[in-house]
């Protein structure tokens, strides 16, 4: 992980550490309607526009540093701007699936994230104004659906077990950022959605219907957040990694009907 | 069958490599990650490479050796170090018990095809200090092949099995079980046939002129030293071997390669430096005074073609060889489970989800732009296999505790949610990358952004040249 994504992960853990009694004091004891989750879904409404607000903010320092010819300043703004994105990813494909594409296209050398990554870390060079106020663009349009969009439990659920698998499959041999080599950091990130996600909404109506199964996700969460601290993807155990992120994907799936929501799909 | 897209690199070097077989041609691509810039391990063609088992070419079936020791070839918990971090297996370079021409990483090879198993990477106990990258060898017909190594330095194909894996991979010690299945596995690899060899290695049926003189010259004495001839060291009933070393001007002694199926295994040398027959026949005519008139020369290639070819080399890569892959791999579960054979199970455990990921990864996700069409149907395709994933780690987890009857159970309902899967593989298949065109769509958009990283100043070195 970064030094430039460190500040937030540990805002987010002490933004969670103040929220979760207040969660556990409202939330129902077993909650058999979506309707249920409402407190808790606000809470997470509240980081992801947190998460979206950074990288948007990042993401116009991006195009203001681009268009400066600021090659250092750009590739800062642009891993600033991609870390509240992939915080933020648990709705990115659930709920918007074609700003998604937009925004996090792959292979794509003219749209998106990538294209412009390929420019300021690989080729050396600030010649991406056009994608970079197209991206800005795109992470506006996002905030604004995102506030105009009523979450929903079931869709949350199927992000975060979605993305809990995608971690396993294929971010952790590098490939999700590949030219700034900042996949580990991502990892983080988009572990640090999954964590929010699960403590401000699943967590507590969980740990009342089955506290087992609630003490495994947290504690396969926490094993998570340890191996991927290993700061250097070449240190990271793959093979860990590719369990725990199984593991964790297998325990949202059994999580979902305990708390009167569907298994969640990992793909649609 | 092993190949995630792995991620390598730190700068964009270079560009484009072409590689055999028919399919697609994709970029030297890299990311920060295990291996070096520039690192190129993917086979991503359309057509693989056939194997033929000799178990099945006789009329009878792969035994349960033959199929553990697959599952081992392509799983890479058996190696050790960055191999198993950057997801290689055996396969990795031996693609379906061949080679890979297209394998490439930056200061161990030469050349695409060609790998130094004693640079500093993989393990950095055996690093020699010198770049003495060799070509891998196509395994076809290896029980017939030994010594082992391109310097024949070891007798015995279970020492030089366990070598590579130890020594050159930084792998665990294997288990002597391990080590007698993929010695079954790799003796069970057969060359493919060549209905153009008769008995005692003889050319057969129609020739024409060039090929019958071409056989002669095959068998000529050199003029220099009569005891020598092309076949006095490929002896054509004998698989075209003399299990000798030999000093043929190649900067040491080296043991005969074969010749058969050879058409598929360029470059050639030990080290890769000939890429044609055509190169071959005239460093032998330099090295041996052999005077061959440049008719002469043509007419050998001829000879070295009929005989070096093989039928069906190749075959379409898809769903369906997909699944019988896997499948075979996981009927090692039968027996390996009830006799709690820990190894076994991780090992095939570890290949079939090896095989999953690819498999997935066939299927292009939302976020691929480069793809049109069958947006719903990959996705299904994906979650589909995605389940199985899951399915697979139940089993993984049961089996991990030692929990035969649930890891049978499991292993039923795996098998169960794979079958479930194969009709959404197959509705997707149209638009997966098994397809030549959406390959060609999907690779010819990963090339363009990974040329669109390049760096005009990096850009601008020379590749690599081992005479420098």
């Amino acid at each position: 992980m970064t030094a430039t994504h460190l500040p937030a992960v540990q805002r987010l853990r002490h933004v969670l550490a103040g929220l979760i009694p207040v969660a556990l004091a409202v939330m129902p004891t077993a909650p058999s309607a979506a309707a249920e989750f409402g407190a808790g879904i606000a809470q997470y409404k509240s980081f992801l526009g947190e998460q979206i607000a950074r990288s948007g903010d990042a993401a116009a320092a991006l195009r203001d540093r681009v268009a400066a010819g600021d090659l250092a300043g750009a590739q800062r703004a642009w891993l600033e701007a991609r870390g509240g994105w992939e915080a933020a990813e648990v709705v990115a494909d659930e709920f918007f699936p074609e700003l998604d594409a937009a925004i996090d296209a792959w292979p794509d050398a003219k749209h998106g994230f990538h294209a412009i990554e390929a420019k300021l870390f690989g080729a050396h060079s600030t010649d991406t104004l056009a994608e970079s106020e197209a991206l800005l663009a795109n992470l506006r349009t996002f905030r604004q659906k995102l506030e105009a969009t009523g979450l929903t439990a079931q869709g949350l659920l199927n992000g975060a077990a979605k993305l809990a698998f995608e971690i396993g499959e294929n971010k952790s041999d590098g490939g999700e950022s590949p030219f700034s080599g900042n996949s580990l950091a991502e990892i983080g990130d988009n572990l640090a959605g999954i964590d929010a996600a699960y403590r401000e909404v699943f967590a507590a109506p969980l740990a009342a219907a089955d506290a087992a199964l609630d003490r495994k996700v947290r504690a396969t969460i926490e094993e998570f957040h340890a191996v991927t601290a290993a700061g250097d993807l070449a240190k990271l155990d793959q093979t860990h990694l590719r369990r725990l992120s199984e593991e964790l994907a297998t325990a949202l799936q059994a999580a979902g009907p305990v708390i009167g929501l569907q298994k969640p799909v990992l793909e649609d | 069958m092993r190949r995630r897209c792995l991620a390598v690199l730190i700068a964009f070097l270079s560009l484009s490599a072409g590689f055999c077989g028919s399919g697609t041609r994709a970029e030297f691509r890299g990311e920060h990650g295990i291996l070096p810039a520039g690192s190129e391990i993917d086979n991503e063609a359309l057509s693989r490479p056939r194997e033929v088992f000799r178990s099945e070419a006789i009329g009878g079936r792969k035994s349960y050796l033959v199929k553990l020791g697959d599952a081992a070839f392509n799983a890479p918990l058996l190696l050790g170090g960055a191999a198993r971090q950057a997801g290689m297996s055996c396969a990795t370079c031996h693609v379906n018990g061949t080679f890979n021409p297209r394998l490439f990483v930056p200061g161990l090879s030469h050349g695409p095809g060609t790998f130094d198993t004693t640079g500093p990477i993989f393990n950095p106990l055996a690093d020699n200090g010198i770049n003495d990258a060799v070509t891998t060898p196509s395994l076809r017909g290896a029980r017939y092949l030994q010594p082992y190594g391109h310097d024949g330095r070891m007798a015995s194909l279970r020492d030089f099995v366990r070598g590579v894996i130890v020594n050159e991979f930084a792998g665990p010690e294997p288990s002597p079980a391990i080590l007698d299945a993929l010695v079954a596995y790799i003796e069970d690899i057969d060359f493919l046939p060549n209905r153009r060899l008769g008995p005692g290695g003889k050319l057969v049926g129609q020739l024409s002129d060039s090929q019958k003189r071409g056989e002669a010259l095959f068998y000529r004495p050199f003029p220099h030293d009569p005891a020598l001839s092309c076949a006095s060291c490929h002896i054509p009933s004998g698989a075209f071997v003399d299990h000798r070393q030999h000093d043929v001007g190649s900067d040491g002694l080296f043991k005969t390669p074969t010749l058969r199926n050879a058409n598929f295994n360029a470059p050639y040398f030990h080290d890769g430096r000939y890429r044609s027959y055509a190169e071959v026949v005239t460093h032998f005519d330099r090295v041996f005074y052999l005077g061959l008139s440049t008719q002469d020369r043509r007419d050998l290639v001829t000879y070295l073609t009929a005989i070096g070819d093989g039928e069906q080399p190749y075959e379409a890569d898809g769903v369906d060889p997909r699944m019988r892959e896997i499948e075979d791999f996981v009927s090692v579960l039968d027996a390996a489970l009830p006799a709690r054979d820990g190894a076994a199970v991780a090992l095939v455990i570890d290949a079939v989800n090896a095989e999953l990921h690819e498999l997935s990864e066939r299927f292009p996700a939302r976020k691929d732009t480069a793809v049109e069409g069958g947006r719903d149907e990959r996705a299904k395709a994906r979650g589909a296999i995605k389940e199985t994933v899951l399915s697979l780690h139940r089993l993984e987890a049961a089996a991990a505790r030692e929990d035969v009857e649930t890891a049978t159970k499991r292993l039923t309902d795996y098998r169960a949610t794979l079958a479930a899967a194969l009709p959404a593989m197959k509705a997707a298949e149209p638009w997966s990358l098994f397809d030549p065109k959406v390959a060609e769509a999907y690779y010819a958009a990963r090339q363009q952004l990974y040329r669109a990283a390049i760096d005009p100043a990096m850009a601008a070195r020379r590749p690599f040249d081992p005479d420098d």
